[in-house]
């Protein structure tokens, strides 16, 4: 156990008591060993709720409509009723479970209306639908990653990529996740907010500019920057676009002493780096010195970091 | 919060896919009823599991069904992601290839096939029954 480890060196070189130690494990073996039984009660949450529904699929079109639709509703209502109990009770784990459970089922009804009523609405409508029918469920989830998959579906309906397909759109796109996304963290950081929501969607949203500024990074920016001596505007706009987002975000990291949001922006950042030059080269002595010259500016790169903040120079990585 | 609030909010969900539920049976029951012919969406692909996608014939169609005699094209179907409007009707699964291989051959043998509609003015139409030959698709096969 690892930190049943660390606690025993601290011991061991008398930074804390033993009696200090067995407290320290007592409190965290207590508050912060629930990830296992809340990561089996998802699963097994999604399970049975898959289960029933291939039960149910098996011998769907004997069923009424009417028998179908009463089921639904009843499912629905008794682990909405669940849900409400548990939560009450603060039973946090069947909480999740009937949440999710209740969540799904509203997707397994809008679908049965879908076909019921021979709706020509496509996969986007149903997801917005879902999302949208079942905010009250991640609204009282503590979840993140249940709020993301709410998110994902509710953001089906913008299809971000068909409003992509310049530079200039992406670019803005991205910004537009990026200012969202901060919005939900200043949320979360100014207020007692208890909800995991705006959590969960500054993490999305995130996540979303990420995926923008690598599609401006490999669909506008690789265009032989170092090799063509007619380069292009937009290959320069687009490299000062990655180098900006992931620079800004390491500052930030920096600024927030966030070791390992600055390691996987570093990381990322260092990879961009290889990717540049190993785009550009194409025969082996060639890729050879753009591997070396690329190795250097990462290095360069550690270098100048070391020397601009001593946050970094304290840091873990660089010992 | 409190146990009212969470409880309301819970509810929230079931009352209102309630309520679209009853929304959806009165538009169904209270339109006039339309007969239209239909043509694959896709001519590769006219079943793709419980539903069949399909584009109304408006070419054929008996547009004197309609007020003034004027189809009112755009007020049926959902715009498809390959181009052109595009419908839907769920069937039961182990009925599609008997259906698929009935559509493929509707020229050979004669056969028409249409979508009655609910329809009335300022709500989404809505498909009722497929029909072979004025018949309940489920007779045809």
């Amino acid at each position: 156990m690892k930190l049943k480890k660390k606690i025993d060196k601290w011991v061991e070189n008398e930074l804390i008591s033993e009696a200090q130690g067995n407290s320290i494990l007592k409190f965290e073996q207590k508050y912060n060993n629930g990830i296992f039984g809340k990561t089996a009660f998802i699963i097994a949450g999604l399970l049975i709720g898959l289960g029933i529904c291939l039960i149910v699929a098996s011998n769907w079109d004997e069923i009424p409509t009417i028998l179908k639709v009463l089921g639904c509703f009843g499912m629905l209502g008794a682990f909405s009723y669940n849900a409400y109990k548990n939560i009450l009770a603060k039973n946090e784990k069947l909480t999740e479970l009937f949440l999710i459970l209740a969540f799904l089922m509203v997707g397994a009804t809008i679908g049965l209306f879908g076909q019921i009523f021979n709706l020509d609405g496509g996969f986007n409508s149903f997801c917005t639908g879902w999302a949208l029918l079942g905010t009250p469920y991640v609204l009282l989830s503590k979840s993140v990653r249940f709020n993301i998959v709410w998110g994902v579906l509710l953001l089906k309906v913008w299809d971000i990529f068909t409003y992509t397909k310049s530079l200039s759109s992406t670019f803005f796109m991205a910004v537009f996740f990026i200012m969202i996304s901060i919005g939900c963290y200043i949320l979360i950081k100014k207020t007692n907010i208890s909800l995991k929501l705006p959590k969960a969607l500054s993490k999305l949203f995130m996540f979303i500019a990420y995926a923008l500024i690598c599609k401006i990074g490999f669909k506008y920016g690789l265009d032989r920057f170092f090799y063509n001596s007619n380069i292009s505007f937009e290959v320069i706009m687009a490299n000062i676009i990655v180098f900006g987002f992931l620079g800004g975000y390491m500052w930030f990291a920096i600024k927030k002493q966030d070791i390992s949001l600055f390691k996987r922006n570093t990381f990322l950042l260092e990879i961009w780096i290889f990717i540049l030059f190993a785009s550009v080269y194409e025969n082996l002595f060639m890729s050879g010195i753009g591997f070396i010259l690329s190795g250097l500016a990462i290095l360069g790169m550690i270098k100048i970091l070391k020397k601009t903040s001593k946050f970094i120079q304290n840091m873990e990585a660089f010992k | 919060m409190s146990s009212k609030f969470i409880g309301i909010i819970l509810g929230l969900p079931i009352l209102f896919l309630g309520m679209w539920g009853v929304i959806l049976s009165f538009q169904i029951n209270s339109g006039i009823e339309v007969r239209l012919p239909i043509m694959g969406y896709d001519p590769r692909d006219l079943l793709s599991g419980h539903y069949i996608q399909y584009q109304i014939d408006w070419e054929n169609a008996d547009c004197r069904q309609f007020e003034n005699g004027i189809c009112p094209e755009d007020e049926f179907c959902v715009e498809g992601r390959w181009g052109g409007k595009q419908c839907r009707f769920y069937i039961p699964e182990e009925h599609a290839e008997a259906l698929d291989k009935l559509f493929i051959k509707r020229n050979d043998e004669d056969l028409v096939f249409e979508v009655v509609y609910s329809y009335k003015k300022g709500f989404k139409p809505m498909a009722k029954e497929l029909l072979i030959n004025g018949k309940d698709w489920r007779e045809a096969i």
